[in-house]
């Protein structure tokens, strides 16, 4: 098993890169609120575009990028062999008993063009800066303390649990366990996550403990390391312009 | 000399009923280098752990534990700036997806101003040699670097007594190496339990031999470690440089 | 089963928003220092662990779990979800931004759910009693995770019946898995570590 690193390219440079991490989140949320929002195929397809465009910009490789889509495209899939089928509406073919209705294409269309443009958002957004310069804005947005803490000790801890499994897998496998339909497999699976839930639960103690040796009292603590320059306010209101603009587009077209 | 640690008939029983500790006293003074080395078991880690006032309050314990002048409850929550603890195992103390945020923890809950943190943050990662290492994340560091950046969150924030568990198990002769040097480099108290007996010969200028939650004995390192019978008798083996040196070799 | 961006209508992704910020506000608040690292502990396991892939004949499945959450955290399971939906949608853009909110609704209620219908297992003094009610509760937080999905579904559109109908359907043998997934787990940490099960 292997965990994508959503920051294996922050370390670029681009003018993504250099924006300040706050109003990058702000504005480009803001941007994907204008994709889910889309209401027609024409404004839909412009925000892909707009996506694609931004995705270019922030020099992120489309391997890389290609590589996370494999979810939405999954579930996009669904309502591509789905929606035309079975919403009622003009029929423009016909196979045998399958007739596929313009409505439901349409529908789908709409849906995939918007799960995408969303979905290739969060890698200018996200993938231009360490995740913890993501988490320090998300603080200074005042999203709740803890919620962010869980956040980042959840992140951290992530990479350990996946070694502990992965270690463990193989000690099964090493043991002649092969996984595959039945009661074996499942139980074994049952026994190696329980085994994960119980390292997990003994550390937190640990953890709880070094942190509390250094000074911690339930509130996390972060350097305030950002600067806010012209800069960044005028890529923000260009991107919030772009996003009103697909708005009200969306009105007039 | 001036005192650092004072320990007066420590005793201390788990919640689920081991003894771990059954009367220790112990005076530390300043600047002394301490080993303190038992078999699996002993009650060095639990010894360790009240100088940090974070055992469960549920376990059963008397005596006192002065540091610093300083009495230390059990589960006493005021910040010890001045008591670094580095724990065994280094996925426990690097709790940050950054190493720059973990050797900041400290100083940041002190409430020192940015400019003196990131200072701070600068020295501590010089002091263990991982200078530029900031950005980097703990899981993206070999075991002697995890090591290393684990003392170094605790060397941020200053402290006087540097308290130390197991600081070299599962290295390599490099790593290992590397670590011993940097605990001679570090001029404050330290208290260091170990199992690395060759290690204690190295860094500590004197021993304490725990057994049972017991002090067995204690002394100048050398003296401890070259008696060979009495480390035998609690499952320990001589350091194999001492033993090389007694056979003539 | 995840939402992912653009499907949903504005009510529906807004109000299950504003239904997760609150049952979050009201548990973060309820929640003790010493609680964050517990949770946040636990979350990377069961993050990890879903990503467990189940041979179900040809294909495969990965777990959801979320009846586990529920049966460990207790009422925190909420925010665990939250927080492991949120990394699901930035490390694996599985899930989605907007629809945060439905998808912790969707699995985050049922693990609450499936942590009350535990607890009715103490009622019970036979040595099973803590696997049979782990199973119903592992396999209830699946489906009822499915009808929620369904209802948001069909509250966005009528043209979605039948992909609601059909995600329900398909969750039935993960319904399955999941519940003895669940009973295993449970059976284990009541022999090895009964105080993670509230005992
Ligand atoms: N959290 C705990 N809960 C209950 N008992 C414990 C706990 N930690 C340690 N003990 C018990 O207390 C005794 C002393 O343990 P301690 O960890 O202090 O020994 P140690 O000398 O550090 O051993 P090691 O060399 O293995 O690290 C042991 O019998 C151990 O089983
Ligand atoms: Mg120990």
């Amino acid at each position: 098993m292997h965990l994508p690193e959503i920051d294996k390219y922050a370390h670029l440079d681009s003018p993504l890169h250099s924006w300040d991490p706050r109003v990058k989140i702000v504005s480009l949320f803001c941007l994907i609120l204008s994709m889910v929002l889309a209401s027609n195929l024409l404004v839909a397809g412009l925000g892909l575009m707009l996506a694609v465009a931004l995705v270019f910009l922030s020099r992120i490789p489309f391997g890389f990028v290609f590589l996370h889509l494999r979810w939405v495209m999954l579930f996009v899939l669904l309502f591509f062999i789905i929606m035309p089928l079975t919403v009622s509406g003009e029929e423009i073919a016909r196979f045998h008993f399958l007739s596929i209705s313009r409505r439901g294409l349409e529908l789908a269309s709409l849906i995939g063009l918007r799960a995408f443009s969303a979905v290739l958002l969060v890698f200018p957004m996200i993938g231009t800066m360490k995740f913890s310069s993501t988490t320090a804005a998300l603080q200074r947005l005042k999203l709740p303390n803890k919620l962010v803490q869980m956040i980042i000790f959840t992140y951290r801890y992530i990479f350990v649990a996946l070694d502990e499994m992965g270690r463990m897998f193989m000690a099964a496998r090493a043991r002649g366990f092969r996984s595959g339909t039945n009661l074996h497999t499942l139980k074994t699976v049952g026994n190696l996550i329980g085994m994960l839930f119980v390292r997990s639960y003994e550390r937190t103690e640990h953890i709880h403990r070094a942190m509390v040796s250094r000074g911690y009292d339930g509130t996390l603590r972060v350097l305030d390391e950002f600067a806010l320059a012209k800069k960044d306010f005028l890529k923000a209101a260009l991107v919030v312009a772009l996003a009103l603009g697909l708005y009200f587009a969306g009105w007039t077209l | 000399m001036k005192e650092a640690v004072r320990i007066e008939n420590l005793h201390y029983t788990y919640p689920e009923g081991t003894q771990a500790l059954k009367g220790i006293s112990l005076r530390i003074y300043e600047g002394e280098s301490v080993g303190i080395i038992g078999p699996n078991g002993a009650g060095k880690s639990t010894l360790l752990l009240h100088l940090n006032g974070i055992l469960p309050a549920a376990g059963q314990g008397e005596g006192r534990v002065v540091a610093l002048g300083e009495e230390i409850r059990r589960n006493d929550k005021r910040i010890r700036s001045d008591i670094g603890f580095v724990f065994e195992d280094p996925d426990e103390q690097l709790f940050m997806p950054r190493v720059f945020d973990d050797v900041a923890f400290g100083p940041l809950n002190m409430g020192l101003s940015g400019e003196e943190v990131k200072a701070r943050v600068k020295d501590a990662l010089r002091a263990v040699n991982l200078a530029g290492f900031e950005e980097r994340s703990p899981h993206h560091l070999s075991a002697g670097e995890k090591r290393a950046a684990a003392i170094a969150t605790v060397l941020s924030m200053r402290p006087q007594i540097l308290v130390i568990d197991e600081p070299a198990s599962d290295l390599d002769p490099r790593s290992r190496r590397n670590i011993i040097h940097l605990l001679n480099t570090f001029r404050m108290t330290k208290m260091i339990a170990t199992h690395d007996l060759d290690m204690v010969l190295e860094v500590a200028t004197r021993c304490i031999l725990l057994d049972e939650g017991k002090v067995i004995k204690d002394g100048p390192g050398e003296e401890v470690l070259k008696n060979r019978e009495l480390l035998e008798a609690h499952g320990l083996e001589m350091p194999l440089s001492l033993l090389l040196r007694s056979q003539n070799f | 089963m995840h939402i992912a961006d653009g499907v949903l209508s504005v009510p529906v992704w807004t109000g299950c928003l504003a239904v997760t910020a609150a049952i979050t506000g009201v548990s973060l608040r309820k929640m003790k220092a010493e609680d964050t690292p517990r949770i946040a502990l636990m979350t990377s396991a069961f993050f990890i662990a879903s990503l467990i892939h189940i041979p179900m004949g040809p294909t495969s499945v990965h777990l959801i779990l979320n009846g586990l959450v529920g049966i460990i955290l207790g009422p925190l399971a909420f925010v665990a979800i939250l927080v492991g939906l949120i990394l699901q949608a930035v490390l694996f853009k599985h899930g989605g931004i907007t629809t945060i909110g439905a998808n912790t609704v969707m699995m985050g209620l049922p693990a609450v759910g499936a942590y009350y219908l535990f607890r009715l297992h103490r009622l019970f003094k036979f040595r099973v009693s803590a696997g049979i009610f782990g199973a119903l509760a592992g396999g209830v937080a699946v489906f009822l995770g499915a009808v929620i999905l369904a209802l948001l579904l069909v509250t966005t559109g009528s043209e979605f019946i039948v992909v609601a109908k059909l995600a329900v359907w398909a969750h039935l043998p993960v319904m399955v898995i999941e519940g003895l997934i669940a009973a295993f787990v449970v059976t284990f940490l009541k022999q090895v570590k009964p105080e993670m099960l509230g005992a």
